[in-house]
């Protein structure tokens, strides 16, 4: 019975430190976001420098996630929980990796004349920002509804990526001044594009824990 | 053992056990003496026949042999229903009542009989004992006898059955016996309906005190099976009525406590001493939704931050004294949402250190200040730009001395435009006090918008001109009548046109339109620019806001127009915002501002 408690604590112990990562992650977009609109580049240093922070709990979550498979031989939901919970926390390191992306590009745009605002990137931002979030919710609630809304969000942000990839690239033809900043908005762009699908793998990770059941690739249960 | 029964089963067990002993114990007792007595009457009784037998022996004739004597002894014998034996001084049996004659001199040698020797020492006799003879209970008498004729010198003793006094004794103890059962049974009866009797006030105190403990406090014992139970009901009755007061206490103080929280505008969370949530209050719920499972959770399940788990966790370790100051800490969650976060640790005395958290929406405060650090950075930066080139050419005039008229001409015109710059910005900043100041229940007259916008558009005409700009007007011919007034008016139109103007396209258009409401009517004005970043929007009517990235490009705006606009409608009842991009559009805006209408 001790070691039962003891092991339900510890996947407790666990989940919070998830959840910790989740939320790191989130504000490390939020803030890279924040640092490309808002062109401050103050902020896109502490993005850079907090992504140590995450990739040093990416390592201690994979200890954790080790020493409970070794140790408990957990069965059914508690080993898909553990699994999963590894699979969470790799998707929301290589996030946080995408957030400190953006903002080495913020940095670089920061200092050369602004682009004609682009409505796009604020929407393509929002809706990966938004899945991040739902994702992390999904993994907090168990909610598999909620992961699937995931999955469905992300043929629009493909579908956002490309549009906004067509329109920098008819810019460009005209503006050749302005090459280098619209190659590294693209950048950008496809740093939230790869921002949402990651955070269509956490929710598909969700699914996985909750139903055992394999929706990679697929997006339905 | 007794322990392990019932109360009921005690009380009746220990009940039998007394009417045993004592229906027993006098029985027996009754019995012994009875029969002693009945055993001495019928020794006396042995004595008065062997006295008798003795006189009528000495009466009679001296027997001329044994044979007369046994003939006499049976004769008498038959007569007193006794047994009476003649014994030789040496023991042997002379003559006996129930003996044929022929096997008289056959008998045993009685000189070891008890009785006998007894009646050799003492003169008489007696003994019960059974016979062999005659294979009965027997009760006998002897006493001495001289010699006389045929009877030698020796005893005579008669025996008188005992079986009869037996038997007589055994009848009594089966009477006994069966009054004992009877009595008995009787009593076991009564005795089990007094203790039912006893029991059924317990019964109804177990039932009252049962209900006490279930919960309903307003029961009282009021009727108890004696004195002695008294104390113990009124210290159940009392012990009830304290309980009863405690939980009213209890309650009342909890719903203070729970309309103090619920009444507070800050979020409250309590934590216990693992870290988990054990309640929340109502303007928690406000600010976190979805809080209905929070009970149970830890903060960062509920609250996405990582630096107030982290927080919780330093309070609850113990890490943090909290005792002298609380933890406090800001923590932003939604875009724009920031809270003021304070925790305290709670020290409980059993359940270990749980921690109080309290949040404070400082979400307006934060806004406010920036709004006044960007004012204060935004009209020194506006009127310094203009004062600067001011400055600058003023300078040079006064070193170049004025030489070259025609380009002192033109610094000169340069500083009267900056000048004026100044002057308009000066202007628009009074009217915006001027507008502050006044109270929004104006009474306005009904006037014309298009006639406003008619005038509007006129001076913007020439700005529009350059820049080929069209104004694409979807209003009502003959106008929309509107409760306002029409100078004021006319500036909004002006202030957004020109807005529109400027940050449209070349060769684009500016479209206006208008949608009635049942008391207002919105009016819409949509250009074709880049539109303004989500972010901004909330900002672009605060004074001088200007979305950074454009500031370089239109250097001769005041920065003011939209705070103007804002304060103008407002004054008139109406709002005023802006969507961006307009519904189904990718790029322009599309500013929106409500009228009161006239009422026909």
């Amino acid at each position: 019975m001790e070691i039962r408690r003891r092991f339900s604590q510890d996947l407790e112990d666990l989940k919070i430190e998830v959840l910790r990562m989740g939320a790191l992650a989130e504000r490390a977009v939020d803030k890279a976001l924040q640092a490309l609109f808002e062109r401050n580049s103050d902020i896109a240093e502490e993005v850079i420098e907090g992504d140590q922070e995450i990739d040093l709990l990416e390592v201690e979550i994979d200890k954790r996630c080790l020493r409970l498979l070794a140790l408990d031989q957990p069965m059914a939901r508690d080993l898909r929980f553990i699994i999963g919970c590894m699979r969470v926390s790799i998707n929301l390191e290589r996030i946080a990796d995408q957030a400190v992306n953006i903002a080495e590009r913020a940095l670089y745009l920061n200092q050369r004349p602004a682009l004609p605002h682009q409505p796009l990137m604020e929407q393509l931002a929002t809706i990966s920002v938004d899945m991040l979030k739902r994702a992390t919710s999904a993994f907090n609630n168990g909610k598999t509804s909620q992961a699937s809304e995931v999955c469905q969000m992300d043929d629009r942000a493909d579908e956002l990526n490309l549009k906004i990839l067509r329109h920098f690239i008819d810019y460009m033809i005209g503006e050749v001044q302005s090459v280098d900043r619209a190659v590294n908005t693209i950048i950008i762009s496809r740093c939230l594009e790869r921002c949402a699908d990651l955070a269509t793998n956490v929710a598909e990770a969700v699914v996985f824990i909750v139903e055992g059941v394999e929706i990679k690739h697929y997006c339905k249960p | 053992m007794l322990k392990n029964f019932s109360f009921r089963s005690r009380l009746l067990l220990s009940f039998w056990g007394v009417l045993f002993l004592a229906l027993l114990l006098p029985s027996l007792y009754y019995r012994q003496i009875l029969s002693a007595d009945i055993e001495a009457d019928t020794r006396a009784n042995a004595i008065r026949e062997l006295n008798s037998v003795f006189w009528l022996a000495s009466q009679e004739q001296p027997f001329k042999s044994t044979a007369s004597l046994q003939e006499w002894c049976k004769a008498l014998g038959a007569q007193l229903e006794i047994r009476i034996t003649f014994v030789a001084r040496d023991g042997k049996v002379i003559a006996d009542s129930k003996v044929a004659f022929s096997r008289v001199s056959a008998m045993d040698n009685h000189a070891n009989r008890p009785e006998i020797i007894q009646a050799y020492k003492e003169e008489l006799g007696t003994s019960s004992r059974y016979s062999t003879t005659l294979g009965r209970h027997l009760i006998y008498a002897a006493r001495e006898i001289d010699e006389r004729g045929v009877i030698p010198s020796g005893v005579i003793r008669v025996a008188v059955p005992f079986s009869e006094v037996r038997k007589r004794l055994d009848n009594l103890s089966k009477n006994l016996i069966f009054i004992i059962v009877l009595t008995f049974g009787a009593t076991i009866f009564l005795s089990y309906l007094l203790v039912r009797q006893l029991e059924v006030p317990i019964q109804r105190m177990i039932r009252a005190a049962e209900a006490i403990e279930s919960g309903d406090y307003r029961e009282r014992i009021r009727r108890y099976p004696g004195k002695e139970f008294s104390p113990l009901a009124q210290a159940i009755n009392q012990m009830a009525e304290r309980i009863d007061d405690h939980i009213k206490t209890i309650t009342e103080q909890k719903q203070q406590l729970g309309a103090i929280l619920d009444g507070m505008s800050e979020g409250v969370m309590v934590l216990d001493s693992s870290g988990k949530i054990k309640t929340t209050n109502k303007a928690l719920s406000m600010i976190i939704p979805d809080l209905s499972t929070a009970a149970g959770r830890r903060p960062l399940e509920v609250v996405r931050s990582h630096e107030l788990q982290r927080a919780c966790d330093q309070v609850i370790s113990g890490d943090y004294e909290s005792e002298l100051r609380p933890l406090r800490l800001e923590i932003y969650l939604d875009p724009g949402r920031v809270f003021d976060v304070n925790i305290v640790q709670l020290g409980g005395q059993d359940e270990g250190i749980g921690a109080i958290v309290v949040f404070h929406d400082i979400s307006e405060l934060k806004r406010l200040e920036k709004v006044r650090q960007d004012f204060v950075a935004n009209v020194s930066h506006e009127l310094r730009t203009p004062l600067t080139s001011i400055k600058g050419y003023a300078e040079t005039i006064l070193t170049e001395g004025g030489e070259d008229s025609d380009s002192a001409r033109e610094f000169l015109q340069i500083i009267l435009k900056h000048s004026n710059q100044m002057s308009n910005m000066v202007d628009d900043l009074l009217q915006l006090a001027r507008l502050e100041a006044r109270e929004q229940s104006l009474e306005f007259k009904p006037v014309n918008a298009l006639d406003a916008l008619n005038s509007a558009w006129k001076a913007c005409a020439s700005l529009a001109g350059e820049r080929d700009i069209s104004l694409e007007n979807l209003l009502p011919e003959d106008g929309v009548m509107v409760r306002a007034d029409l100078e004021q008016l006319e500036q909004v139109f002006r202030n957004l046109l020109e807005n529109a103007v400027k940050y449209g396209p070349p060769g684009g258009t500016v479209t206006i339109a208008c949608d009635f409401g049942p008391v207002m009517t919105t009016f819409q004005v949509t250009d074709q620019g880049p539109g303004i970043p989500i972010q901004d929007q909330p900002r672009i009517f605060e004074r001088f806001y200007q979305v950074e990235k454009d500031r370089a490009n239109h250097s001769d705006s005041t920065g003011l127009g939209l705070a103007i606009c804002r304060h103008i409608i407002q004054n008139h009842g109406g709002s005023i915002w802006v969507e961006s991009p307009p519904e189904g559009k990718t790029n322009g805006s599309t500013f929106f501002f409500t009228v009161p209408l006239v009422k026909e």
